[in-house]
């Protein structure tokens, strides 16, 4: 059976206004540090239940290698965001029809009101730099893998960090349809065509070879397997970087879009 | 002086009970209430410990995957801006900070809803997260709205626990709402009681920003067209 | 007087302050369990009735417990706003602290009025304080504001689950300004703002000893 409280609010607060005098009740003026009072023993209030998560701060890992951005815009590509002189056209699709994109540089600046950023793009030899407004590009995401082909040792390494993801021998242009050297970024992939010369999967890039004019679709080099592995590892090809259809598979499982590509 | 007795008799607010849920994985804390203690299957069963497993309401399910949603963005957009780095000092050591804390959010909600979790969207930022004014601007916008969300939410969710959870993160996104409006040089505590909002208020600012984008199209079936 | 109405008879001494650790690692029943299992070892009902277990019962929330809950936080309220009122009355700060004093008085005045608008009546009588120098010296005051708000949000946030629904926004409103107070000098003392991202809460007690340690109420 409850017992409710002995003394009733309103009747408390007549009998202080009548009596002035402090009452040592555990309900009127009990200092808050428990103490002042014969009946300040009394039984604390309920603790709180424990909390059904208890979070951890997390810090950002080390920063990823590159940052990409799809392009939502085709645009021209200035020198800088205070000059209008023109170092490359952007467009918005790859001639695959996928969405285009450029590596974000990691500079911002507003001029006259509009955001700018600086971004690296196909050019030649190998890519480019300039600025676009930050509205013609679409969000940015991390990519912390590089491709490394080394044209003499005729291999290609799929790095993470500083851990060595995979390793294949490859395929690389003829001298006079070379693989170009330079800086470039992994832009797209494709798979489920009809075409056993490029294996199960292609990789698009941005690189193109500088022995190859006229060639449709840009003539840009990709990164694909191959219905004739019995010529790799070699300098074989129109500059593409061809290497076994067990190979491309496994590369496919650890290269994401937007992976920067150096070639030496 | 020892002597046997079931877990049940000794256990009356269940704390036991807790413990053990959290230890085995909730399955075994029935057998192990009847189990005498002192027993060796009690023994082994407190000797794997596992990830307790919240059975929640769908109320607080509900609720918690709005709050997800939001501590994503909050995430993300304060980890861009802190790789980024573009905006000013002070505003930067903010991002650093307040993103640890949202990233641990993300990360402890994720953990408790299990395969009730939502995934990320896809964020387009467009500019937030490198430009210091308008960074400023969106923290305060988000931050002040993520608390008054929370006051909602604390009057609405089934479990104690979980409120205790809510009320734990909610006078940190205060902390937060009141740090950047002083590095903006704004009034940080402008009125002496904060008011609730609406889950559809805060929907709407989400989609006002217009950072939730629809992932690019990178992949394609052509035939390529390579060099070869 | 006592109130018994809301909490069974447990063994525990429910006088005895609870653990300030939130690790509870000590001689609670649940540290002692998961501590035996680690060793691998059998937990004996001996050893589970020793001294010092004192998880009181969590009460459900009610009415009489909402008035409990109101009486003790006013009293939190008014030490802060005891606090910012002589501060101003002193008239010793300059610069972005008297602002604050005069602002965030004006907020913790606020709360005073409303808590005890929530009771019924205003409070007939004000306990005193002696707050020494912490009024009118801008680092002991910046340190003492920093304490007085810390403990306070922790013990609102203590109190809000003991709280019936048609409670809970107001006192939460109050704890949101109280940590945007912290969150405001913390920068001010130039420290960091949020160094967890969860809040932990306390009990009446830990608010107490905390209150205790500020001398201020001696």
């Amino acid at each position: 059976m409850r017992r409710t409280r002995p003394i009733r609010r309103s009747q408390l607060g007549a009998a202080l206004a009548l009596a002035g005098v402090l009452i040592g009740v555990a309900v009127a003026v009990v200092l808050p540090d428990g103490s002042a009072g014969p009946s300040s023993a009394r039984p604390s209030l309920p603790p709180p239940p424990r909390p059904a998560f208890a979070p951890e701060n997390v810090a950002l890992g080390p920063d990823p290698v590159a940052f990409w951005a799809p392009v939502l815009a085709s645009a021209s590509a200035r020198v800088s965001p205070t000059r209008s002189h023109v170092v490359g056209e952007i467009a918005r699709r790859t001639p695959e029809g996928t969405t285009n994109l450029v590596l974000v540089l990691g500079h911002a600046k507003r001029v006259a009101g509009r955001l700018w950023v600086r971004v690296r793009f196909p050019g030649r030899p190998d890519d480019a730099r300039g600025w676009v407004p930050r509205s013609v590009l679409g969000g940015y995401t991390p990519v912390r893998t590089r491709l490394v082909v080394d044209r003499a040792r005729l291999t290609a390494t799929l790095m993470r960090g500083s851990r060595r993801v995979l390793r294949t021998r490859v395929g690389v242009g003829t001298p006079s349809a070379p693989t170009p050297s330079g800086q470039f970024y992994v832009r797209n992939q494709l798979s489920r065509y009809r075409s056993p010369f490029y294996g199960p999967v292609a990789f698009g890039t941005t690189a193109r070879s500088p022995g190859v004019s006229d060639w449709p679709a840009g003539g840009f080099v990709g990164i694909h397997g191959t219905n004739r592995p019995d010529l790799l590892p070699g300098r074989v090809s129109h500059g593409c970087i061809r290497m076994a259809n067990e190979d491309i598979l496994r590369l496919r499982r650890v290269m994401p879009t937007g992976t920067p590509l150096t070639v030496r | 002086m020892d002597f046997e007795l079931t877990l049940e008799a000794v256990d009356r607010d269940g704390a036991i009970a807790e413990a053990l849920d959290e230890l085995t994985g909730g399955t075994r804390a029935d057998f192990l209430r009847k189990a005498v203690i002192g027993g060796s299957a009690t023994a082994a069963a407190l000797a794997t410990p596992a990830v307790a497993r919240e059975r929640n309401t769908a109320k607080d399910i509900a609720i918690l995957r709005f709050d997800l949603g939001l501590e994503y963005l909050q995430a993300a957009m304060y980890s861009e801006a802190e790789r980024l780095r573009q905006l000013k000092p002070r505003t930067l050591d903010w991002a650093r900070v307040v993103g640890a804390n949202e990233r641990g959010h993300v990360r402890a909600i994720r953990g408790l809803l299990g395969r009730n979790a939502v995934k990320s969207p896809t964020f387009n930022f467009r500019g937030v997260t490198e430009d210091d004014a308008v960074f400023t601007k969106t923290a305060v916008a988000f931050e002040d709205l993520t608390a008054a969300l929370l006051k909602t939410q604390t009057a609405q969710v089934d479990s104690r626990r979980v409120l205790a959870a809510l009320v734990s993160l909610h006078s940190v996104e205060a902390r937060h709402a009141a740090w950047i409006r002083h590095i903006a040089g704004i009034v940080p505590a402008a009125d002496a009681f904060d008011e609730p909002t609406s889950r559809s208020r805060v929907a709407r600012l989400v989609e006002d920003t217009n950072f939730i984008t629809s992932t690019p199209r990178t992949k394609g079936r052509r035939q390529p067209r390579y060099t070869g | 007087m006592s109130d018994s109405t809301n909490r069974p008879t447990t063994i525990d001494d429910p006088l005895t302050p609870r653990e300030p650790s939130r690790q509870r690692a000590g001689l609670t029943r649940v540290g002692l369990l998961k501590r035996t299992a680690a060793a691998g070892g059998v937990v004996t009902a001996g050893a589970l009735f020793a001294g010092g277990l004192s998880k009181p019962a969590a009460s459900q929330p009610s009415a009489a417990q909402d008035e409990r809950v109101v009486e003790w936080l006013l009293q939190v309220e008014q030490l802060q706003a005891g606090f910012y009122t002589e501060t101003e009355r002193r008239g010793a700060l300059r610069g972005e602290l008297r602002e604050l004093t005069e602002r965030v008085g004006e907020q913790e005045r606020a709360h005073v009025a409303a808590l005890e608008r929530m009771l019924g009546a205003p409070r007939a009588n004000r306990p005193a304080f002696d707050f020494g120098q912490a009024t009118s010296d801008p680092q002991r005051f910046l340190a003492a504001a920093l304490e007085l708000e810390e403990l306070a949000l922790a013990a609102v946030n203590g109190q809000v689950p003991n709280l019936t629904k048609g409670r809970i926004l107001t006192v939460m409103g109050i704890a949101s300004v109280e940590a945007r107070h912290v969150g405001w000098l913390r920068d001010l003392a130039g420290r960091n703002p949020a160094p967890r991202p969860a809040d932990v809460p306390a009990t009446q007690d830990e608010t107490r000893a905390a209150i205790r340690q500020t001398g201020f109420t001696s």
